[in-house]
């Protein structure tokens, strides 16, 4: 944390290379337990596409994103981040600064569950990222009404406190908040988890317009609909597991990272509705 | 992406004591923070800090870690036994604070720094009206001219929330959560570039914290102020805090972004702290 972290040049479409990362966590009030998250993840993310990080419960899923954003500090490997000038940062290494920077202006999270503060309008809340990066108020306003309507929040709710909101009306907004500011990189932890089909179609259609626009997404969903709608691509958290336990079983591993790159790739160039048909073969065997 | 540095403080420490060659050389041989063979406590040891301007930096810990200490040590109401401390805004960092003359830092006190004590005795004069406590503020930064120093008590009270009509009244009759505000107007009083804020809402009930919070997040987003933030409730800091540092036995003992301290933290002491909370 002390330094900064070495910037080296990336190029391509990628936005984020993650390479070996593993996390365990070290429970110090249980004796020095050590608890293991996930070892040796190895994907890439490319711009326009999303990745569905899959896996049963348990197997690290929501503690990936967090090492990227991270919430957590990865015990091993790289978080290889490529800014919009092609330089290059390793999330892993970056000092807390560089970090609070990358989280204001391009990298966005949507956590299972929203913390907000309190006594803050739900319109407050949206336009406070904009006003951080010297949007006017008046337009940052405009925005986020025009935001808040297309996710399908009522004008009644726009003056209220968000703790007083639904679960499906804080989720909404939560990652209206995530999306506002176009960011180059969202993560997604399960954001259509309590939404009933309406407004996840709503949510759904303004998630492939951000990727559209060439956003990156790292996505986490139990939800089978808005996978199969927005995934074009996968990373199975679970095999990558067993295919480390066996052992020599690199090829798999490496074959599985190849996938991830082709479906990402072509997606990357053509916009987001590419068929997730072999997708959904994929799914099939998988439980989720 | 590099901001430059608002404060800056480098191997501070305060030994309330003598000192003896045993507690001096060595760190290992104090009883958490206290010498066994002279009785010295070392309230801060080594501490090294740098806050970036407009960043809200918290510290928490238990109460005894040294953080008042720190505060007081910040707002140079005590000569600490050794340390550097730069401000961004006198003389561009490059001149230790500790050692310059009172003249000089009382010129840092009333025009770069503002303090709220976890103590409002501390911080107002009880029985002077509470325009003239912000008034004193005003003052000692040079302001002469009586309709301004109204108007600005005016609006500063205004701000606070706190009806014009008090104006007159001693502090002493005022609401613990009143007094905190009233505190926090004469600490902003000549729009300070950096606010020290010592257990703000400590023994306030809900209700007035959540107002008193308001306030300070207000400030921050007006005016960009940077602020230290002291509070052994770990929910102001996560209000509050982009940035937090974990306090123990006058030490440092983990530092982080805010989420990353609640959610991953490392040291035994934090570990415990976050799941005493959650």
């Amino acid at each position: 944390m002390s330094s900064g972290a070495d910037r080296m040049n990336c190029g391509g479409a990628v936005v984020i290379s993650v390479r070996g990362l593993t996390k365990n966590f070290t429970m110090h009030i249980r004796g020095g337990l050590i608890i293991p998250g996930f070892a040796d993840v190895c994907f890439q993310a490319q711009a326009g596409a999303l990745l569905a990080v899959s896996g049963p419960s348990g197997t690290g899923k929501s503690s990936l994103l967090k090492c990227i954003y991270r919430t957590y500090i990865p015990s091993a490997g790289q978080i290889l981040y490529t800014l919009a000038d092609g330089t290059c940062i390793d999330l892993a290494a970056a000092n807390d600064w560089e970090i609070l920077a990358l989280r204001r202006g391009e990298i966005a999270y949507v956590s299972q569950f929203f913390h907000v503060l309190p006594r803050v309008s739900a319109l407050e809340i949206l336009t406070e990222p904009l006003c951080v990066r010297g949007v006017p108020r008046v337009q940052a306003l405009e925005r986020a009404r025009e935001m808040l309507s297309r996710v399908g929040l009522g004008k009644t709710l726009w003056d209220m406190y968000p703790s007083t909101f639904s679960g499906g009306e804080k989720q909404r907004l939560n990652i209206v908040h995530a999306i506002i500011t176009k960011p180059r990189l969202l993560l997604l932890d399960e954001p259509t988890a309590s939404l009933d089909a309406g407004h996840k179609e709503r949510v759904i259609n303004m998630i492939q317009a951000l990727k559209a626009g060439g956003t990156a997404m790292i996505g986490v969903f139990h939800d089978r609909d808005t996978l199969l709608a927005l995934a074009d691509a996968r990373y199975d958290l679970a095999e990558r597991a067993a295919g480390n336990a066996a052992g020599a079983d690199s090829a798999g591993a490496t074959g599985r990272a190849g996938s991830t790159d082709t479906a990402g790739g072509a997606n990357g160039a053509g916009g987001a509705d590419s068929s997730p048909d072999n997708l959904d073969s994929n799914l099939d065997s998988l439980d989720i | 992406m590099d901001k430059p540095f608002a404060l800056e403080l480098d191997g501070l420490v305060v030994r309330y004591g003598k000192g003896c060659p045993l507690c001096t050389d060595s760190a290992q041989a104090l009883q958490r923070n206290r010498c066994p063979r002279c009785g010295s406590i070392w309230a801060v040891r080594d501490i090294s800090l740098r806050v970036r301007e407009g960043e809200i930096l918290g510290v928490v810990g238990e109460s005894g870690s040294g953080k008042s200490t720190l505060m007081r040590a910040l707002y140079l109401d005590s000569q600490p036994t050794a340390g550097g401390y730069y401000l961004g805004r006198y003389h561009d960092g490059k001149t230790n604070i500790y050692s310059i003359s009172l003249q000089q830092r009382k010129y840092i006190r009333s025009h770069l720094l503002g303090m709220v004590y976890q103590n409002p005795h501390l911080g107002l004069r009880m029985f002077f009206s509470a325009g003239a406590n912000v008034a004193e503020k005003l003052i000692a930064a040079g302001n002469r001219n009586v309709r301004s120093m109204m108007n600005r008590t005016g609006t500063l009270l205004e701000h606070i929330e706190v009806p014009l009509g008090r104006l007159k009244e001693p502090p002493v009759n005022f609401s613990g959560g009143m007094q905190q505000r009233l505190q926090i107007a004469k600490a902003v009083a000549n729009n300070p570039p950096v606010l020290l804020l010592d257990e703000v809402t400590t023994g306030l009930d809900l209700s007035v914290q959540a107002r008193v919070l308001d306030l300070v997040k207000r400030i921050q987003r007006e005016f960009g102020v940077t602020m230290i933030v002291v509070s052994h409730d770990l929910a102001v800091v996560r209000m509050l805090a982009g940035r937090t540092v974990v306090m123990l036995d006058g030490r440092i003992i983990e530092q982080g972004i805010t989420d990353q301290i609640l959610e991953d933290p490392r040291h035994i002491y934090t570990q415990t702290l976050v799941n005493s909370l959650l």
